[in-house]
């Protein structure tokens, strides 16, 4: 990739071979090729970096507690150009730590729980861990024993090839290419006490992913073609809680000009929320966010330009997004692009909304898992 | 011996009797309006030939007799990045089999190879854990 700066961010990696990670609850959960789950407390996995003591407390506080960097304190502080430079500095400094792994803490094999298909997505959100394989969609319940954790009888959803999953709004989303958008409604029982139940076709529409437009769902037929389904729902008991999704309808004119038929020149096309990503041919892309207004787009609040691969796959964090190049990991700003990871990705994770890992990002390569925590979120807008 | 007419070049037949063509409208600048994919000028048509025999020498096929390629380990063969190669089987089985090249990230499911054949790539070396990956998970 061609003259794109690096990323300042506190880096780590843990050698093995690994089909995906994700973390959850202070939880590493790896699946190996050796078809086995592992987990090990994620805390306890980054005080075992082989740093210097001074570079530890940097790690364990940005891969730890980095949503530090997301407090308003934090984010004033940080607008003081001296502040911010030396910060920035530091953090490039820091090279990547290797971790060191003893002994994981819970081991179970992989035919166990997700049977004899290759996994193509892994999700886990409230206690329960959901894989899309290429022989459907699995689900299982974390059970957290004091330091000990298990996972239940597994239940199948659906026989069908799932690509992707896409867990809000108390909805299960399974992009299941050719088999359509499989959906469930009210999944963690939030309005109602109905007995979980396989997955159902809410849309035929061809979906390899989908992302969220407000409480309304945007789907993905191709890495060029999008449509919108209008979402109806209702408030959960709890007034904390955000509403709960209870039924999807196809609809036009959900994204206006943003569903119109792909420009041949498009090549990728993403959104999160009202963000809007274009990658053309030519290697341009444009990043164009619109108002957002009483469930309906509006007029364009910013459009920006830049250069950079032909995307692979993108995940949303605070303040940009993470795109999967062939060749890299780049992080997409309103303004440039960096480089997170120079290499090629089997997966790419990235949790921007849990509670304490803000803007984790976990990267899964042939030769291990590179984790990951960038600066730069918390130096823009 | 490779044979060259007005509609590509024909090769064959392999090892189990099937001919091959490589067809012109499959090679060239790309055109305004035209949505046939296209192979690079690197794969010649005597490698696109070369992939189509070594899968049906290995049965990289899915249950419709379309076969399914890859050079040196998922390098791009085609004009818009794509990475694989398609084959589908004729409607006259006697007619010669062609080939483009396909991507299940721009095309979806009609561009996709059988999980089975990408496991057997993999299994063998043709491919490296992160191309079968992406691939399986439609990325490419």
């Amino acid at each position: 990739m061609a003259n794109l700066a690096s990323a300042p961010a506190i880096r780590q990696f843990l050698p093995g071979s690994f089909e995906d990670a994700f973390v959850y609850m202070n939880t590493l959960v790896v699946v190996t090729t050796d078809r086995e789950i592992l987990t090990t407390r994620f805390d306890r996995l980054i005080h075992r970096s082989a740093i210097g003591r001074d570079s530890q407390l940097l790690a364990g506080l940005f891969l730890l507690r980095n949503d530090f960097l997301e407090e308003e304190g934090t984010r004033s502080m940080l607008k003081d150009s001296l502040l911010s430079e030396s910060l920035a500095r530091r953090v490039s400094q820091t090279e990547e730590a290797l971790l060191d792994l003893d002994e994981w803490e819970g081991r179970l094999g992989y035919e166990d729980l997700l049977g004899e298909g290759t996994l193509l997505d892994l999700q886990i959100y409230n206690q329960r861990l959901f894989a899309g394989t290429t022989h459907g969609v699995v689900q299982t319940n974390l059970l957290f024993e004091l330091d000990d954790l298990r996972f239940s009888a597994p239940i199948k959803r659906t026989d069908a090839r799932c690509l992707s999953l896409n867990i809000r709004y108390g909805t299960l989303a399974a992009s299941c290419g050719p088999d359509g958008l499989l959906m469930s409604f009210d999944e963690f029982s939030e309005l109602s006490n109905e007995p979980l139940s396989s997955l159902a076709v809410a849309s035929t529409t061809p979906s390899v992913r989908t992302s969220w437009l407000g409480y309304h769902i945007v789907n993905y037929e191709s890495a060029t073609s999008v449509s919108g389904f209008r979402s109806k729902y209702r408030p959960t008991k709890s007034s904390r809680k955000a509403n709960i999704v209870t039924e999807i309808s196809a609809d036009e004119g959900l994204l206006g000009a943003e569903s119109e038929p792909a420009d041949s020149d498009v090549d990728f096309r993403y959104n999160a929320h009202t963000t809007f990503f274009s990658h053309f041919s030519s290697g341009l892309f444009e990043l164009r966010r619109r108002r957002w207004s009483h469930g309906r787009l509006g007029q364009i609040e910013f459009q920006s330009f830049g250069e950079m691969s032909r995307p692979l796959s993108t995940h949303s964090i605070l303040h940009g997004f993470v795109a999967e190049t062939y060749d890299a990991v780049v992080q997409v700003e309103r303004e440039a692009v960096y480089v997170l990871y120079s290499g090629e990705a089997i997966v790419v994770r990235s949790f921007p909304y849990s509670q304490w890992y803000r803007n984790l990002i976990l990267v899964v390569a042939e030769d291990g898992l590179h984790i990951m925590s960038p600066l730069r979120t918390a130096l823009t807008d | 011996m490779a044979i060259v007419d007005s509609s590509g070049v024909r090769f064959g037949s392999t090892a189990t009797g099937k001919h091959y063509i490589s067809l012109h409208y499959h090679r060239g600048p790309a055109a305004a309006g035209n949505p046939k994919s296209k192979w690079l000028s690197t794969v010649t048509p005597s490698n696109e030939y070369a992939m189509f025999e070594l899968a049906d020498t290995n049965g990289w096929a899915d249950a419709g007799s379309t076969y399914w390629t890859v050079k040196d380990g998922g390098t791009e063969v085609g004009q818009r990045g794509e990475r694989i190669g398609k084959h589908p089987g004729p409607t006259d089985l006697r007619d010669p089999w062609h080939g483009y090249p396909a991507s299940p990230s721009m095309k979806g499911a009609p561009d996709a190879p059988p999980d089975a054949v990408i496991e057997a790539w993999l299994k063998l070396g043709i491919v490296d854990r992160t191309f079968a990956r992406r691939l399986q998970r439609w990325r490419i």
